[in-house]
């Protein structure tokens, strides 16, 4: 059994008493693509930020291509190959797409100021080499027009793509996407999902998709889990937690109580 | 330097930058930004007490008045100046603020110049107390604040603004859906801070000299006290004024000579006086960004 | 006349160099500053102090200039991860404390007596009546390197760094950029430069003291900053230009108008702070806003 390229055993977090994780556990095999699904205020968010390090947990065990990654700060869990996206999308106003793309790329010369001043011709050939690529991928996400507008300019639909473009940029391994789909026209969707196999397929990247879209979660994953009020509640194919009574009735009754 | 005095110069002191602290910290948990300018309200109101009671007023009515008038001015700076950014980032209201303190300070400093007043006739009577002494001003100082303090803390526990400001503070974004008028609410803030810290200010005026150095003495260990209390929380802002008046009095008064490095008696120049606030703050900043009595986040 | 001349320019070139480090602080890299009086300070009087010594005055000036560079990046270390609010506070303290050591520690740095007859560089190799047009040149030529070494970093992968960490936070966290070694940079170049433009200043007026470092002087240079335009750094020196020569020109007003020149004083920095509101309220990038930096393929330094 190959070792899971992410692994996250028994994960627990509180804010002042309340317990937003309650050993939570989830897996995602390499090349996959896993989707994290369950009612608002389940809880999602938080284990995304978690895993990433943007937050850090009481109890559980994270670990990434079997290495312990709790504790760690965020930045260097990136570097080890996890990226995550963010539900807001976090749109700079005053960086164009290019220089988000450029900026994404990792282990490039030049971001110490000595390396920027001192090494410009290895700074220049790297930088048309990016550019190259950076092109590619905007065209892959159908973002090519708006190569220069700056991030804030675009809508919600395109954002969303663009931070898949700068994860793919940063040659990331594992891709943690926050709700891709969320304010995306339905057309756009169905290209995401594509998209997103796409990569999969031909990349050899992996996926961990938090969504509410149904049509999202059943056209691109191989697995999920579902998550309520903090704690794991089921897993297993979009088809059968589509079937399975315990999602329904968390679904379902929530709607229940909505309507009461 | 007996205990005594220290322990009275540090309540005075206290008294005197609590007014201005809480001012602080309700700002900064209400309107999400540290105010550069806060000293300057202290100044004007500091100025404007002297100014009323050098025009015949009696210094009980000079300060109180002035308080009123200073509260209305922070009400108007408000409306001219933060209301126009109120949901603009921090960095443009901490800008906004620093440019204000400018502009206020001068002001003052064009209307009256740039020599050092004092009150007139505040002559004052020294008793001795337990082994120290401690002037009628003191005691006024002390009588003063603590009833000011006491009357905020009834507003902010039993009455409808206190409660809508604590509403404010924990989730601006619930409170308006509460239906609480946000706005009506930040301007009577204003009032408040402002005529607190013209109180303040006119106190301190009353115990030393009113000068234009006055607001910009006051802003550094006022945000002290209001970190040290925990952004947002009134009563640490006041707990917080207490040790900082504390630190300020003992580490000034204190032979530093057993320190390994001292060879005599070493003692730190009263210069330092707001250095030891900053030293302070900055401790408790790294080690404990909430504060010691745990306050709302300031972010 | 040319003496006047020559006194603006040498100011304009010296608070140009305070200036655009600033902004490449905050304009460039979001980073609040408000103790900037104190690495102008540390810079004036280090370079002041090994001069005096005997210490040649190239030596001096790079001195002054790396020491701010190193309090900036020192007293970065402990506190980046503060809030901007409290990051600001920390500055304002650190600018206060510095001038107080300035002004107490008298063993060391006279007081407020001050250093006086802070050597002049050049001025054993210029004739003389020409050696203050030299020492300008002087102030000017590392202007423009300073200039240039700045545009070179933000045009650069750094550059693009510190903007993604001036914009979002979490944003570069989570692309694998170490924010918070990347801010401590930032703030040591800067720093670097407000010192070497103290150092500057020290050896322009051969004599300075506390008095000279007050916070006012922070503000002054902010308001060169946000009126120039934030994150250009070229237009800073419209800022400066435009600020010096305000406050330098009132001072003829008093022959006009029959006002106290300690009230035109007064109104003088009543009309900055008025302008540093305005500017925030009305037009927060300044009289000349950042450039897009549109990318072509093979482009690498376009834009600023």
């Amino acid at each position: 059994m190959a070792t899971p390229m992410l692994a996250v055993e028994r994960l627990s977090k509180s804010f002042s008493g309340f317990h937003a994780l309650q050993d939570v556990s989830l897996e995602v095999a390499e090349r996959s693509i896993v989707g994290l699904v369950g009612p608002n205020g389940c809880g999602k968010s938080t284990l995304f930020n978690c895993v990433s390090g943007f937050l850090p947990f009481d109890s559980g065990q994270v670990r990434f291509r079997g290495e312990q990654i709790g504790g760690m700060a965020p930045h260097r869990i990136a570097r080890l190959g996890l990226v995550r996206t963010f539900q807001n999308g976090h749109a700079t106003k005053r960086m164009t797409v290019l220089e988000n793309m450029l900026m994404a790329a990792a282990g490039q010369t030049g971001e110490l100021p000595l390396q920027a001043l001192l090494r410009r011709a290895a700074i220049r050939t790297q930088q048309t080499a990016q550019l190259g690529r950076a092109r590619e991928i905007l065209e892959t996400l159908k973002l090519t027009r708006v190569a220069n507008e700056y991030a804030g300019n675009l809508s919600g639909g395109q954002q969303k793509l663009l931070a898949l473009g700068r994860a793919v940029m940063c040659d990331a391994d594992l891709i943690m996407l926050d709700e891709p789909a969320a304010g995306v026209n339905p057309t756009l969707v169905r290209e995401f999902v594509s998209m997103v196999r796409d990569l999969r397929d031909r990349s050899a990247k992996t996926f961990l998709i938090i969504e509410h879209d149904m049509k999202f979660i059943s056209g691109a994953c191989d697995h999920v889990f579902v998550l309520s009020a903090g704690r794991n509640l089921s897993s297993g194919t979009p088809a059968q937690m589509q079937r399975d009574p315990r999602v329904l009735e968390v679904y379902l009754g929530k709607r229940h109580a909505a309507v009461a | 330097m007996n205990l005594t005095q220290i322990l009275i110069n540090s309540l005075v002191r206290a008294s005197e930058l609590g007014l201005i602290a809480m001012g602080v910290t309700l700002v900064f948990s209400l309107l999400r930004f540290a105010n550069f300018a806060h000293g300057e309200l202290a100044l004007i109101g500091a100025y404007l007490a002297y100014a009323l009671s050098a025009a015949g007023l009696d210094l009980w009515l000079a300060i109180p008045l002035s308080a009123v008038a200073t509260g209305f001015i922070a009400v108007a700076i408000d409306k001219a100046l933060f209301a126009r950014v109120r949901t603009a980032p921090g960095l443009v209201l901490l800008v906004a603020s620093m440019g204000l303190s400018l502009f206020l300070k001068n002001i003052v400093g064009a209307i009256w110049g740039t020599k050092s007043y004092s009150f007139e006739g505040s002559l004052a009577r020294s008793f001795s107390f337990a082994g120290g002494f401690i002037t009628s001003t003191q005691v006024t100082i002390l009588v003063v604040s603590v009833i000011a303090m006491l009357c905020f803390h009834l507003l902010l526990s039993h009455t409808r603004l206190g409660r809508a400001m604590r509403a404010l503070a924990d989730d601006s974004e619930l409170a308006r859906a509460r239906g609480i008028r946000v706005e009506a609410i930040i301007s009577r803030v204003w009032f408040i801070v402002g005529s607190y810290a013209a109180l303040g200010g006119a106190l301190i005026g009353l115990e030393t000299v009113i000068s234009l150095e006055l607001g910009y003495s006051v802003i550094l260990p006022a945000f002290a006290a209001a970190v040290l209390g925990g952004i947002g929380s009134v009563h640490g802002a006041m707990l917080g004024a207490l040790i900082i008046g504390l630190a300020e009095n003992i580490v000034l008064a204190i032979d530093w000579s057993f320190l390994p490095f001292a060879f005599g008696p070493l003692y730190i120049d009263t210069g330092y006086k707001l250095a030891v606030a900053f030293l302070v703050m900055v401790a408790v900043l790294i080690l404990r960004p909430r504060g010691l009595f745990q306050g709302t986040s300031g972010d | 006349m040319t003496d006047i001349v020559l006194y603006f320019a040498t100011m304009i070139g010296i608070y140009t160099i305070a200036a655009i480090g600033l902004n490449f602080q905050y304009g460039i890299a979001g980073l609040i500053n408000f103790g900037v009086v104190g690495f102008f300070a540390i810079g004036a009087y280090t370079s002041g102090l090994l001069t005096l010594a005997g210490v040649p005055v190239w030596a001096g000036l790079l001195a002054g200039a790396l020491m701010a560079g190193l309090v900036s990046a020192l007293i970065a270390l402990p506190t980046q991860r503060l809030n901007v609010h409290y990051w600001a506070i920390t500055t304002v303290g650190l600018a206060e404390v510095i001038r107080l050591i300035l002004l107490n520690e008298d063993w060391l740095t006279r007081g407020s007596f001050g250093l006086v007859g802070i050597p002049r560089p050049l001025d054993a190799i210029v004739p003389a009546g020409y050696q203050t047009a030299a020492f300008c040149g002087l102030v000017w030529l590392l202007a423009i390197a300073c200039y240039l070494a700045l545009r070179l970093l933000v045009s650069s992968p750094f550059g693009r760094v510190l903007k993604a960490v001036r914009e979002e936070n979490d944003l570069a966290l989570s692309l694998g950029k170490p924010v918070f070694s990347i801010k401590v940079r930032a703030l040591a170049i800067g720093g670097l430069l407000i010192g070497l433009a103290g150092a500057l200043y020290a050896h322009y007026l051969t004599f300075i003291s506390p008095a000279d470092f007050l916070p006012t002087v922070t503000i002054i240079i902010w308001a060169m900053v946000m009126i120039g335009g934030r994150g250009n750094l070229a237009a800073s020196v419209v800022g400066v230009a435009v600020v010096t020569v305000f406050l330098n020109s009132t001072r003829f007003l008093k022959d006009v108008i029959a006002l106290d020149p300690q009230m035109i004083a007064s109104l003088r920095m009543v009309v900055i702070g008025l302008l540093i509101m305005a500017i925030v309220v009305y037009r927060p990038d300044g009289l000349f806003p950042e450039r897009k930096k549109e990318l072509a393929d093979g482009d690498t330094h376009a834009g600023r």
